[in-house]
């Protein structure tokens, strides 16, 4: 009797302590909900012309106290008439180069300096050192374990040279030359078998369910900020990097690249994506910077040059020779299973933001695009600078 | 003799009243009848028969193995007899303990560390609900523990915590008092001064004793009877009566006819010792 | 009749005194040396400050950006205590069942075995993705984190009761609730407390880990953004918060040890 009491006993304060673990947690998030639409419209009627006053401000002063010419220089890289020509090597120069991402064909101008030996024709004997998730080349590099970085985003630039707690780093050449950060979706109005034309806004995120990756979260706020979406309207949701979730109906948006995951969607049959792209509204940085310690690019310009070319030419390569590029990727990307014909539909889609809507050559960069993605940054919350606020 | 006829000898500040809860129409109070009892293959007591008569001090004696803490186990319903029954005022020893009949102490003083000594001892009124059987209070001071109250088991002798421990044991007033080997961790000094002591509570407050010891000399100054045990299985080899009248003082125990008494139970223990091998 | 009475304390009180007193200085010790230790290591490692910024930089921080430090501290206290007492009562009712009924025990040891070995970093990536940015990962890590040594403890310390005050109680014809009340609870104390030394740290650092994982709000948030910030400044001043709270938290079981069990170094004047 007495041990069916205790028995009993035990199991409701098991109940209890399940129902505690299950019941919502601290209802914290209720209050800001009616003053944020407010806010949002404030945001929306303080005239454009307000905030446009701002950033030309902030420009302005970005280009006074922290000009990109600081943090980037075009000067290493190749001239664009340069023919290629071996050199003749006394010794061999060995170095570790970060990657952006995983070994996929993301890096294939790197693959073919590699396989097609123009690394071996600078005297260079290059290690790749894969990226990805919670790898941060920029970091490795300020640290020493690797001697240049090529940098996913470009943004990040300014921000360790600019953090209280520096690193100096100089980008010295670019391979993307807009953002390719895209929210991607599927559009239930068109077909899955059609092309869609529907173009996003910001304000169709809200109430929407977003899955970003780790610490990408600055994008969403950079986005939040600049077009008064209330953070906690958008269900931000941790997400992986396959496009899955969306198709399974568990996102409604998800962080991708648009060289990336709409050709995942496309082979599976859903032709009816739609991106957000985040360079058509407001953030536009490089992608895949090419980056090296102030050290080495003081001590070693050569080494740099060198790189850089080789580089240059494998970006060359690249962009005449898709289909043995792609050829090459699919062996060298060990990360990711592609296919050939993946790869080609990659380079197919990057090639815009690869030449770039500038006069410039192939990685090179301007100083004004760069102060003005800083001036963005600084404007929007995504980068402190105390002259500037 | 029955129990409600003993004058009780009333010492200042005595903590011992009689109280009026023991039945008193049973002149039998714990009767072993053919008990047996094994642990799995092993056979710890066979056929033992013992009748305890009301107000009587029985010791249990014999080599180790013989049962004897197993028969006071039977007796406070911490075990089942395996064959045989036990009835303690004619009923099971359960139902004994249920109606708080029964005291018992142990070897090891079973003590609350978290407690101290006053509220070791009132933790058995707290259980027994029988408030005011005794005052916790006066009957640690008339244990000679007035200044230790407030005590911890850890700040206390060895000596001390056993009488916290027999107090506890006592406090709700039981009829039947169940002692295995009380004083088995103690000195030779103090547990001579211990024995005495229990004597002495025990003629203020009459009670029906089991008593488990090692001791030839404990047995003898304090029993009634002595049950001599023998071992392998555990059955009871002699009944000596001791013929001297309680409560005895230290100064008997250098009397002649007190040696001779050792002595009879010393060589009935030898035997039983030779029976058991 | 008063025996010749001798008492044995149990802890010498003069020889406890001067323990505690260095206790106290060997906190006072760290706390002085870790700036000292620190720039010492700063002077000989070389490192710059984006790995290792100076100490009176991480002290600006700390002072200049508190609010924000306090905000974030918050978020991860509510996770940590509110997982911390889901655990305790989880842990603690599954000793309970366990004493009274032994083949829960048989039935839940296979499964505590593996939840506690189980790599938690894949649990905590599958409940997040389920469960999104919501304080229920968090807390569900914390309890997993934390939940163990509470049962092992409790269970170990509930079966540690005295056999001899076990008999006790069963000739006073006591109930199950007051043996439990009376002389296991008691008798399990020592151990639980034991247990939260070990596991109450544990909880912050479990709720850190998890918004490290994936979080708008918390210390192990702010690690993350500050880190994407390319913030050491900020990365090391959490980090010193965090650390604050583990050891405040180790502190707060040690008093309330010493408050619980006081009885042990009692004065006998």
């Amino acid at each position: 009797m007495n041990r069916i009491t205790v028995s009993l006993l035990v199991f409701a304060a098991l109940a209890l302590a399940l129902s505690a673990c299950v019941a919502p947690a601290p209802a914290a998030q209720e209050e800001p909900a009616e003053a944020a639409p407010m806010a949002a419209e404030e945001a929306g009627e303080m005239s454009e012309n307000d905030s446009e006053a701002e950033f030309e401000r902030i420009l302005a002063c970005v280009e006074e106290n922290f000009p990109a010419e600081s943090y980037f220089t075009n000067e290493l890289l190749p001239a664009a008439s340069a023919a290629w020509e071996p050199m003749e090597c006394a010794g061999v120069d060995t170095i570790k180069v970060g990657m952006p991402w995983v070994l996929n064909d993301e890096e294939a101008p790197w693959y073919n300096a590699i396989e097609l030996g123009y690394f071996a024709d600078v005297c260079l004997e290059v290690e790749l050192v894969a990226g990805g998730p919670g790898v941060d080349h920029l970091q490795t590099l300020a640290g020493g374990a690797v001697d240049i970085a090529v940098v996913a985003g470009g943004s990040r630039v300014p921000s360790i040279v600019s953090s209280p707690t520096p690193a100096d780093v100089v980008a010295v050449g670019t391979f993307l030359k807009h953002s390719p950060y895209i929210w991607l979706g599927l559009d239930p109005d068109t077909p899955q078998d059609q092309r869609s034309d529907k173009v996003l806004t910001p304000q169709d995120f809200i109430g929407a369910r977003v899955g970003i990756q780790g610490n990408d979260d600055y994008l969403f706020s950079f986005m939040a900020n600049k077009y008064g979406i209330p953070e906690d309207e958008v269900e931000l949701m941790e997400a992986g990097f396959t496009p899955d979730p969306v198709l399974m109906g568990a996102m409604d948006y998800i962080g991708a690249w648009i060289v990336n995951q709409p050709r995942l969607l496309e082979e599976k049959g859903f032709m009816n994506w739609v991106a957000f792209r985040f360079s058509d509204w407001g953030w536009d940085g490089y992608g895949d910077v090419t980056v090296v310690r102030r050290e080495t690019f003081e001590e070693n310009p050569d080494l740099v040059r060198r790189f850089l070319a080789a580089q240059t030419q494998g970006l060359n390569y690249l962009l005449e020779n898709p289909d043995e590029s792609a050829e090459i990727a699919v062996v060298y990307g060990v990360d990711a299973q592609l296919t050939k014909e993946q790869a080609l539909r990659r380079f197919e889609l990057q090639e815009a933001l690869v030449v770039g809507s500038d006069d410039l050559p192939v990685s090179h960069m301007s100083a004004e695009r760069w102060n003005m993605q800083v001036a963005s940054m600084v404007q929007y919350d995504q980068l402190q600078l105390e002259a500037c606020q | 003799m029955r129990r409600a006829e003993l004058p009780l000898r009333r010492v200042p500040s005595s903590g011992i009243r009689r109280s009026a809860s023991h039945p008193k129409d049973s002149q039998l109070t714990i009767e072993f009848s053919q008990v047996n009892k094994s642990f799995g293959g092993i056979e710890a007591l066979r056929e033992v028969s013992l009748t305890v008569k009301d107000g009587e001090f029985i010791t249990l004696i014999g080599p180790s193995g013989c049962g004897k803490t197993t028969m006071l186990r039977i007796a406070a319903g911490l075990e089942e007899p395996s064959g045989g029954e036990v009835r303690v005022n004619g009923d099971t020893p359960k139902n004994a303990c249920r109606q708080h009949q029964v005291g018992v102490a142990f070897q090891r003083p079973a003590l609350l560390a978290s407690r101290t000594a006053l509220r070791n001892v009132s933790m058995t009124l707290e259980i027994t609900g029988r408030d005011g059987a005794l005052s916790p209070d006066e009957l640690l001071t008339d244990f000679g523990l007035g200044e230790f109250h407030h005590h911890y088991p850890h700040q206390l002798s060895g000596g001390m915590k056993q009488r916290v421990n027999i107090a506890a044991a006592l406090v709700h007033d039981p009829a039947i008092l169940l002692l295995d080997e009380p004083f088995g961790a103690l000195d030779e000094l103090t547990r001579e001064a211990m024995g005495e002591w229990l004597g002495a509570v025990l003629s203020r407050s009459t009670k029906t004793v089991i008593f488990v010891t090692h001791s030839v000399e404990e047995a003898t100054i304090l029993s009634d009877r002595v049950v001599v045990l023998s071992a392998r299985p555990g059955r009871i080899a002699e009944i000596i009566e001791v013929g001297l009248p309680r409560p005895r003082s230290r100064a008997s125990r250098t009397d002649e006819d007190f040696l001779r008494e050792v002595a009879r139970v010393r060589t009935s223990l030898y035997r039983a010792v030779e029976l058991s091998n | 009749m008063a025996l010749p009475g001798k008492a044995v304390v149990f802890v010498d009180l003069a020889n406890d005194r001067t323990k505690r007193m260095s206790d106290r200085l060997a906190y006072l010790i760290m706390i002085v040396s870790v700036p000292i230790l620190w720039v010492l290591a700063k002077l000989i490692t070389g490192f710059p400050d984006f790995l290792l910024p100076p100490p009176d930089m991480v002290a600006d921080v700390l002072w200049t950006e508190r609010e924000l430090l306090a905000s974030h501290t918050w978020t991860t206290i509510v996770e940590a205590l509110t997982g911390y007492a889901v655990a305790n009562a989880i842990a603690i009712a599954l000793s309970i069942s366990f004493l009274y009924l032994p083949w829960m025990e048989s039935l839940a040891l296979p499964w505590t075995v593996i939840i506690k070995n189980v790599p938690f970093v894949t649990i905590a990536s599958i409940l997040i993705i389920i469960l999104g940015d919501t304080p229920l990962p968090k807390i569900i890590i914390v309890v997993l984190i934390t939940f163990f040594p509470i049962l092992a403890n409790v269970t170990k310390g509930l079966k540690s009761a005295d056999p001899v005050l076990l008999d006790r109680m069963q000739t006073l014809d006591s109930s199950q609730w007051e043996v439990f009340t009376k002389v296991r609870w008691p008798s399990a104390l020592p151990y639980y407390i034991a247990a939260h030394e070990i596991a109450f740290t544990g909880s912050i650092i479990g709720a850190v880990v998890a918004e490290w994982l994936f979080a708008r709000k918390g210390l192990g948030y702010l690690i993350v953004q500050s880190m994407s910030q390319y913030r050491a400044d900020r990365v090391w001043a959490v980090t010193i918060v965090a650390s604050a709270l583990a050891v405040g938290a180790y502190l707060l079981v040690k008093a309330i040890e010493k408050y619980l069990f006081r009885w042990q170094v009692q004065d006998l004047t």
